[in-house]
Order: structure tokens, then sequence, then C-alpha cells
């Protein structure tokens, strides 16, 4: 009973999930999200280059299964879920209601999970209905390739989770701290790849730098969340055992780190 | 109520969900550590390109008839993503053990890169950046390269570089003036006209032309040219590339004797197309008994399609062959 | 930067405690380290028995900030309910609930259609008492509750603290209106610049804080006859202004002696009369404090 009641709170799991779309507003980006692949089936039929062939629809199939891993829309979605309100005009945190709501009984990782697991149940929904609504619009047009499997709807998941738990972060942390981690990532992930070429140079500090970012590269690079796409692992090549821990790996840092952030965060609710 | 009282304060974090973390993350770090070192004797049976000197020395030391050169190094993220995920998938070691020399050219350090055979390998494919994948004949002459293909894709890339294999034996063929052993090797679609033609693909469709004509099977010759047209105009119908097709019309005219070599040189639109040109030019000149003015076009395209493409793989060994 | 330094203070459970101080004496601060939004970098905080942390004690909390910042979008209803929720207390009451709550700060709107957004500032103030006493909060803390209030808005805070109290509720409250902390408070603290200066009891203050005000026709040397009265009668001689002077007195019979010697020394007294002194009064003539050791602060 204890332990669920600080894992866990349904209100602010309910309240992340729907009661905030009793406003209209949020309505708005999450429908537009819905029926992009849609929109762009209907399109493509519409106004067709040519007869369209077998092979030209499981082009179009391809392209609506690749909507299942832009983090564009989940980080999109994550945030319409996560953010307290498009119309407060705040990107990363809203202290002021935090700090009320802290002064409910309610312990800050409990905050975190609840409102990180309505997050990717909710964005996992909309997916979800993005891909069964392009599923059934190309059924009309006769297209039957779009995959709604078991495997999809487990990408779309475990995408969401990916993605949502980045948001989380950002929502968690202070302003500057938030960026200033998204910031880092990113520059680990990318310092690697500027050096893929093969030319050794004659410089030392040139071979010095070189060497201190593949190492930041080696160790931090893929602490980045990204998007799995399940079908396609389990598919012709081997399953990435490894790639699949970095991944799970991530999300649950992630998640630390948001908790982590939270509850060293001290909420002044007003300037005296 | 009573016994809880003052137990949980609201900024801990559960000790099992740091605990999770902390494990899930030196899992990582184990599995980082052990893949970096993982033995390679399962899976695809790599050779070093000493090895493959020493095997190239012996009669009947190449026991396949392709080769398959992986450029890797362990600083590079993708080559390693390339280890863990498509040199281990089943279906491909088994493809690449049965069909391929698989050679694995490291280029970890200076002191791997500068072994000879290294070396000369990655001047001769011109590798300047990795993971790259390179197919050759035993023989030496190369079929096809990828970049950065993973999964799926790269899958794919083994089985047409094998099935394209025949085609770049055919152009050795030619080269030696070996027609109808040329014209054998060509797979029955390309004979046929089944194909699509883009640039790349176009000296493929030119040279079986040209062979259909030389083996005097001038009947099989128009029905290709008719059929390998209109496949690959509807095809780029559907890809909404309108004009893409211009070069390819121009092209056929010119094969179909309706117009001269001066009016297809003045349909240049795209400075691309000229070695095209060139090269259906030289086959043309070639087939009509004409040497000098054979190896003057083809020379032209070799040295044009050397500036736009790599090679367009062949002119330049026509003009070696001719030149003798 | 240091906001509060040495604060020390006890609260009684069913006490009415009352944070006073210009602005910027670190009132606010106070109340983020009594409701752990902020930690204290040191001393101890204890909630019955418990650190302001702990989940049982927030629980037991009700907390009206001195903004109101709720979520703007939400309906009223939706708005309570919410923190019923979260507060942890059965659904079924909920209903019922927000109904008693809504009925104590006398809020009577149509709470399924008007949202936080369309409120005044007056009334989003009692959405947020209202919001603060959902489920029986045992400890009620308030910032600066009549900000923004019209009149009426006085009375209500007032009848609804005594209430309160009645029911045995603990209240810390923080202001800056004086008179209205004055009257309902049991004991205040006066803190300045980050420091309680003092911990008075306010009924014992009232007392204190009588003036008694003399008048009497110029004539004599009044300066011997008002030490002497002064003097003789123990009460302090607070100013003087031409033929009227102050003395702080306690009582009646203090004011009667101080009459009588003055007119004893004959001074020709022709009006006297008690006049409050304003609890601002007596704060700003308190004297600069000095500075003490680590801060403790306890409730109940």
């Amino acid at each position: 009973m204890q332990t669920s009641k600080t894992l866990f709170n349904p209100a602010v799991f309910a309240y992340t999930l729907y009661v905030k779309f009793s406003d209209r507003r949020y309505w708005l980006l999450p429908l537009l999200l819905v029926i992009v692949p849609s929109f762009g089936i209907v399109i493509s039929f519409v106004f067709p280059h040519a007869a369209l062939n077998d092979e030209a629809k499981k082009m179009i199939a391809k392209v609506v299964h690749g909507y299942i891993l832009q983090p564009t829309v989940y980080l999109l979605l994550g945030y319409i879920f996560i953010s307290d309100g498009p119309a407060s005009g705040k990107i990363v945190a809203e202290s002021d209601t935090l700090a009320l709501l802290f002064t409910r009984p309610l312990t800050r990782f409990c905050y975190v999970i609840s409102r990180y697991l309505a997050a990717v149940l909710g964005t996992s929904v909309f997916m979800f209905a993005a891909i069964l609504l392009a599923y059934l619009v190309g059924l009309c047009y006769g297209v039957p390739y779009i995959d709604i499997g078991l495997l999809t709807i487990a990408s779309i998941i475990l995408n969401a989770a990916s993605w949502c738990s980045l948001i989380i972060v950002l929502h968690s942390a202070p302003p500057l701290v938030a960026f200033l981690t998204l910031f880092t990532l990113i520059g680990c992930g990318g310092v690697g790849s500027i050096y893929s070429q093969v030319e050794q140079s004659k410089n030392v500090f040139l071979e010095l730098l070189k060497t201190i970012s593949l190492f930041v590269d080696e160790w931090f690079g893929d602490f980045l969340p990204s998007s799995v796409d399940l079908v396609a692992m389990t598919a012709a090549s081997a399953f990435d055992t490894y790639e699949f821990a970095i991944f799970i790996s991530n999300i649950a840092f992630f998640l630390l780190i948001a908790a982590f952030a939270l509850s060293c965060r001290e909420f002044s609710y007003g300037s005296d | 109520m009573a016994q809880t009282k003052g137990k949980i304060n609201t900024l801990t974090i559960p000790v099992w969900f740091i605990v999770l973390v902390c494990w899930l993350l030196s899992f990582r770090v184990y599995a980082k550590l052990t893949q970096a070192t993982a033995p390679l004797d399962k899976g695809v049976a790599w050779v070093t390109p000493t090895q493959l000197d020493a095997m190239a020395k012996k009669p009947g030391g190449l026991s396949k008839e392709l080769i398959l050169y992986e450029f890797t190094a362990d600083w590079c993220p993708p080559c390693k993503k390339r280890e863990r995920t498509v040199f281990r998938a089943p279906a491909v070691i088994s493809e690449i053990n049965n069909n391929f020399i698989p050679v694995r050219v490291d280029l970890t350090n200076d002191a791997l890169c500068n072994i000879p055979a290294a070396k000369n390998l990655t001047q001769l494919f011109g590798v300047n950046s990795i993971p790259r994948c390179v197919i050759t004949l035993k023989s030496g002459e190369k079929v096809d390269d990828d970049r950065y293909l993973f999964g799926n894709r790269f899958a794919n890339f083994i089985t047409k570089s094998r099935n394209s294999a025949n085609t770049v034996r055919a152009k050795v063929a030619l080269a030696k003036g070996h027609n109808d052993q040329a014209l054998a090797l060509l797979s029955a679609d390309l004979v046929k006209g089944n194909i699509l033609i883009d640039r790349d693909s176009c000296t493929d469709y030119l040279m079986c032309h040209h062979l259909l004509l030389v083996n005097k099977r001038q009947a099989e010759a128009e029905p290709m040219m008719q059929k390998a047209f209109v496949k690959t105009s509807d095809y780029h119908r559907q890809t909404s590339e309108k004009d893409g097709l211009g070069w390819l019309r121009e092209l056929n005219k010119y094969l179909r004797d309706e117009i001269n070599d001066e009016q297809l040189l003045k349909k240049i639109t795209y400075e691309g197309d000229r070695s095209i040109y060139y090269l259906a030019i030289g086959l043309k000149e070639l087939r009509l008994g004409n040497k000098e003015k054979a190896i003057k076009a083809l020379h032209q395209a070799a040295v044009l399609s050397a500036k736009h493409y790599d090679s367009d793989g062949l002119s330049e060994p026509l003009v070696h062959e001719l030149e003798k | 930067m240091k906001a509060v330094d040495n604060a020390c203070f006890e609260v009684q459970e069913g006490e009415v405690f009352g944070l006073i101080g210009p602005n910027g004496a670190g009132k606010t601060t106070i109340f983020g380290c009594l409701l752990a939004l902020t930690q204290p970098s040191a001393g101890t905080i204890k909630i019955d028995g418990m650190s302001p942390f702990d989940l049982d004690v927030k629980s037991q909390l009700g907390f009206l900030p001195e903004r109101p910042c709720f979520n703007r979008w939400m309906t009223i209803k939706q708005f309570l309910a919410y923190h019923h929720w979260i507060a942890g207390r059965p659904a079924s009451e909920r209903e019922s609930e927000i109904k008693r709550v809504l009925a104590l700060v006398e809020l009577d709107i149509d709470i399924n259609r008007r949202k936080v957004k369309e409120m005044s500032r007056g009334m989003l103030q009692r959405v947020g008492i209202a919001q603060a006493l959902i489920g029986h909060p045992r400890i009620f803390f308030l910032d600066e509750p009549t900000s923004g209030m019209d009149p009426l808005g006085f009375i209500l805070i007032r009848k609804l603290l005594l209430k309160c109290k009645e029911d045995g509720m603990t209240i810390v409250l923080n202001s800056h209106h004086l008179n209205e902390v004055e009257k309902v408070c049991d004991r205040i603290a006066f803190i300045r610049k980050g420091k309680i200066e003092e911990v008075a009891n306010v009924a014992a203050l009232s007392e204190v804080r009588q003036v008694l005000n003399v008048s009497w026709l110029a004539g004599v040397n009044e300066s011997t006859a008002l030490e002497a009265a002064a003097e003789s009668t123990g009460c302090k001689l607070l100013e003087t202004t031409g033929e009227t002077a102050k003395f702080a007195v306690s009582g009646n019979e203090k004011a009667a002696d101080i009459i009588a010697s003055l007119t004893a020394s004959g001074l020709r007294v022709y009006a006297s009369h008690f006049e409050r002194r304003e609890l601002v009064e007596l704060f700003l003539n308190a004297p600069e404090p000095e500075s003490g050791g680590g801060g403790s602060k306890h409730a109940n």
C-alpha cells in the first residue's frame, strides 16, 4: 500500500492523460498529427503521378510505417501531455503550479513516474490511432501493406517511452539545467561522427582532440533517446541485444535524472 | 498509519529504482567492454588482407568466385554496429560464407593501415570513409560497393551484387572480345529488356544492345530497346521525374539510326550524359568496324566518366583491349 | 545569499500564529521551508514531530499560495477535484467536499462552467482558500490571505479563520496587513531582515498598547509634573507635544493614578482619553535585532 502510494498517483496520471483535454485547444495538435499519414495517402491517390502499381503501394506503406519512428512527432505529442499547457507558453517547466502541487502528499518520484506513464500511454494511443487511421484509409484505396501488428504496437510504445523520457527530464529539471543536459547529450552524440575519416593527421593537437572526441562519443555518444523499429529489428538481420540494452537503460537513466532533478529543485512560489 | 509515521520522505527516490538504473548502466558498460574484444571465430569467416595475398599466390587458392572487403576500425561506432548486427545475422553469415571470401580490412591505427596489402586496398578502392564494403570478382574487377547500409538493406546489397557479378564478368569478356561468352553471361532479364534503366545501369543496357547486334541477333535488339524504354518511362512517371528520360529517348533514337553522332551530341542537356553518349558512339563505331573512331569515342567516354563518376566500368577496359 | 537567518519559533496545536514583517523580510522563505519547498541550510523543522518533507505531514496540510498560479484553463470544479484527488481522499466524498469548501468561502458561481482564467483576483483568492481547505487539513498555511480582496473578503477571511480555529485547526499566516493579523492571531512573530525580532502574545500586546492622552491648560512647569507622575505610577512617558502628553498605561487604575498625580502637581487637566497604538507603531519602535544562534521551528 505504502509503496504503491509513493510510486503512482492516479490524480496526476489522469490529469496528464485526459483531464487537460477538456480544454479544446489541446486537441488541435494531436489530431493534426493523427491525420498526417492518412492525409499523405489520400493526397498520393487524389493526385497520382501515374497509375499506382503494387510496388508504389508498398512504397507508400513503407513511408507510413516510417511515421512511427519520427522523433518530432513523439516529441510534440510528449510535450503536449507532459507540459501544463501550450497556452502558458512555457516550454520547460511550470514551477508555479508545481510548487502548489508539492504541498500535497505526493513524492517527487511518484510525480515523475505518474506523469511519465500517462504521457507514454497517451502518446502511444495517438500514434496508434494515426497508424490505424492510415491503415483504414489505405484499405479504402487498396493498400493492405501497412503493418499494424503487435510488433508495430510494441515499437510505438517503446519509442513513446524513449522520447517521453527526454521530455520528462526537460520538464522536471530547472530550465537552465534541462537545456544544458540536452545540449551536452547532443554534443556528445555528434562529436565522434566528425571523425569517420580514415586519414591520420600529423598534427599532435588534432590527434589528441580526435582521441578525446572518439572517447566521449564511445562512452557517452549513445545517451540520447532513439527510435527502434522492432519490425525491422526482428526481420532479416540479427536482433541487436546491445542496441536494445542501450535503448532501455537510456529510458531508465533519464527517469532517474528527472526524479533526481525534481528532488533537488527548490520552489519559490512567490517573490516576497 | 502509526507504524509508518514519518517514514516516507517526499524527496526520496526508491532504492530499488536506483539499483535498477545502476544495473542497467553497468550491464551496458559490460556489454561495451566485452564487445570490443569479442572473438570473431563464430559467424563470418574473415581473413586478413595479408592472408588473402597468400591465398591468391597459390594456384586454386581462391576457393570462391567473389571477394567481400569490409573496411572497418575500432574507433568507428557505425562499423561496430555493423559488426554487432548485420554480420551476426544467420542469413547474412551463410550467404557470405558460401559465396564470398570475406576480407576484413582493419584500419584502427597507423600500423594496421600501413600493412602493404591493406594500404593497396584502401588506395585501389579509394576508401576515404568507413564503414565501407566492396565486392569484387576474384580477378579483381569491382562489382559494387556500399557506404552505410544496415539490417535488411545490407543483406539485399550482398544478394544483389552476387547477381550482378555476371554483368561484370560480361564486361570483362566483352573487353577481351569474347562476344558470345559476354552475351551468355548477361542476365536473361537484361537481354529481354525487362529492366529499369537509370544512368548507372545504362552501360549494361548499351553493352547488351551492342552485343545483340554484333552477334547478328538484330531481331531481338529492337524489342529489347522498346520494352526497356517503356518500363523505364513508366517508372519515371511514377516517381514524378517528368523530363528525366530525355537522355534515354535520344539514346534510343541514335541506336535506331534515326539521328547521327553530331545530332546526338547536340541534345546534351546534362553534362553527365556526355560520357554515356560517347560510349554509345564508341560501341556503334566498334560494331561498324571503325576501330580508330571507336577508340577515340571510348577514350572520350572514359575521360568524361572518370570526371563525373568513378568510372562507367566499360569504356576504360574496352579502350585498353582495342589499343592492344 | 541568506534570506532568513535565525528564525526560531514554536506553534501550539490549535493556535493562530501570524508572521508579520515588511516586504522582503523573509516570510515567504520561512513558508517555503515549512512547506518543504525549500531546504533550509541549517536548523531543524518539526511538524507534529516529523520533518516537513514527510508524506504524512503533507496529507494534513492546506496551503494558500500568495500568487494564485493555478492551471488557467481548468474549471473551478476540476481544479478542486484535482486537488482533492491528489490529496488521496476517497472519491465518494469528492462532490460533497467541494460543496462544503465552496460554501465556506461563500463562492456562489457555476463551478462547472467558470474557468480559473475567467476569475478576478479576489475570486481566485477564494478559490485558493477553498483548495487549501479541501480534505479537512489539520494545519493551514496562508500566505497573504487578504491580498487582492475587497473589504467583504477581509471580513470573510476573518470569519473563516475564526471558524477554523474553533474546529481545532492550527493556522499559520503571513501578512503585512497588520490590522488583519491582529484581529485573528493568538500570537505573532515580527520578522525583519530575515530575523525573528519578537514573538508576542496578541492579548498581552493589547495591554501594553493602551495609551493615555492627557491635555491641560498652559500654566505651571509641566515637565517636572509629567516626570513625577510617570515615576510615581511606573508608566512610561511616551511623548509631549505642547499641552498634551502620552503615557503608556496598562489598565484603568494606572490611568486614574496618573491623572491624580498630574492634578496634584498643579496641572489643570481638562481632557484625557485612551487611544490605541497601532501594531505597526510597535513594530517600528522595536530596536534593531541582534544576531543570534541557529533557527528552529516547531509546530504543534
